[in-house]
């Protein structure tokens, strides 16, 4: 009979992610935005207030605002926060007193290059002793200050500039289409219709099934 | 000498950031990883950009511009305050569940066992392992409220925006005739 195992799954939890956070905000991010681009979706599609103009832009806005943040957020947020801990752990950006120790140390030529790893040659050095814990919590402020920002930028910047430019594609599409009677989704005619209500009832599962294709929820 | 990423790196002058205290540093890292106050500033700088940039989007008529920004701006609000909501109690539930030197019945209970032994309150895995655990049931939880909380909400506020908004314009529409 299968039995239930919790602390299995805590120390599956501690194995595979407490050691690296990055791996669960990457994992649970995805899942989240999938899920509350398919919210929206439905929120924009139920909305009576919303014209079925409007809505062939908002929908696929939304749709590529979740596609496009998980996309940015594996290339820029991963990629500015590897490159911020680059410049700590190689010593390209420290404190003063330890640039200062560095200046004054055997590794004076070769801190700050690609291949340096401080933590490998100077943590266990007795002199690199009163240094360390400014250097631990150095580095846990300039990544952890990196990787807000670069979310911010990817998030904030990025995804709504780059969501609006697709969304506009396929919005142009959309109504194109319409206008020329080549439409499955909608007609010249719907795109002029006021009533949304009417609108629902007779393309919402096309209109459902065309935008949310791609979100595997 | 090739181009690459290394060569590139080595030319970049090595720099100092003056002589922090770190404990400070310590204690604002660890606020801004915390989920709720990262939700803050998330939500707080896309209140700021995302209605901005909506407004600006040349690609679509006036009419779909304000309403996409009207929308932007309510789905901003309420997804902040309900991560918010749902972050910072998932957060203190867990970290209430997770003191490997209390003495309360639930203190141990989000622990695994085979990582009780010798465990310190400021491990640095403990820490990792509450945001971690917290972020999970804080996923679990936003599998309900996405769709009975912040649609239906952000729907509503939307609607109240687009009200505004039409209202504005006709004002203006009125002052010109």
């Amino acid at each position: 009979m299968f039995k239930f195992n919790f602390d299995r799954y805590l120390e599956n939890i501690w194995n595979n992610y407490s050691k690296d956070l990055s791996k669960i905000l990457i994992h649970t991010g995805t899942i989240g935005w999938a899920l509350s681009s398919a919210a929206q979706i439905t929120a924009i599609l139920f909305n009576d207030k919303i014209s079925a103009k409007e809505k062939t832009f908002l929908i696929p806005q939304e749709t590529f605002d979740a596609v496009v943040n998980i996309a940015s957020f594996y290339l820029l947020t991963t990629g500015i926060k590897n490159f911020s801990k680059k410049l700590v752990t190689t010593g390209k950006i420290l404190p003063k007193n330890i640039k200062n120790y560095m200046e004054n140390s055997p590794f004076k030529h070769s801190y700050g290059k690609s291949n340096f790893n401080m933590e490998k040659e100077l943590t266990s050095l007795a002199s690199f002793e009163p240094h360390k814990k400014q250097y631990t919590a150095f580095k846990n402020i300039f990544t952890t200050g990196a990787t807000t920002g670069a979310s911010v930028l990817s998030c904030n910047i990025v995804t709504p500039i780059l969501r609006n430019e697709l969304a506009s594609i396929s919005h142009k599409t959309i109504v194109n289409r319409a206008n020329e009677g080549t439409s499955q989704l909608l007609t010249k005619e719907d795109i002029d219709n006021k009533d949304s209500k009417a609108l629902q009832i007779k393309y919402k599962p096309a209109l459902y099934n065309h935008h949310s294709g791609g979100m595997k929820v | 000498m090739p181009i690459s990423f290394n060569n590139f790196f080595n030319r970049l002058p090595n720099v100092s950031i003056g002589n922090g205290n770190p404990e400070t540093w310590n204690k604002i890292a660890d606020w801004i990883s915390r989920p709720a106050p990262n939700r803050l500033i998330m939500g707080g700088t896309a209140y700021l950009t995302q209605p901005y940039i909506d407004g600006h989007n040349k690609h679509v008529n006036e009419t779909t511009r304000d309403i996409s920004k009207d929308r932007t701006r309510a789905k901003v609000i309420i997804g902040t305050l309900a991560g918010i909501g749902v972050r910072q109690p998932s957060y203190n539930l867990v970290e209430a569940m997770t003191h490997p030197e209390g003495d309360k019945k639930y203190s141990k209970w989000l622990i695994p066992m085979h990582k009780l032994q010798g465990l310190k309150e400021d491990s640095v895995f403990l820490k990792g392992h509450r945001i971690v655990v917290s972020t999970l049931l804080a996923l679990g939880v936003m599998l309900f409220t996405n769709f009975a909380v912040d649609a239906p909400l952000t729907a509503i506020l939307t609607n109240k925006f687009i009200a505004r908004t039409k209202a504005k314009e006709q004002r203006k529409e009125g002052i010109h005739v």
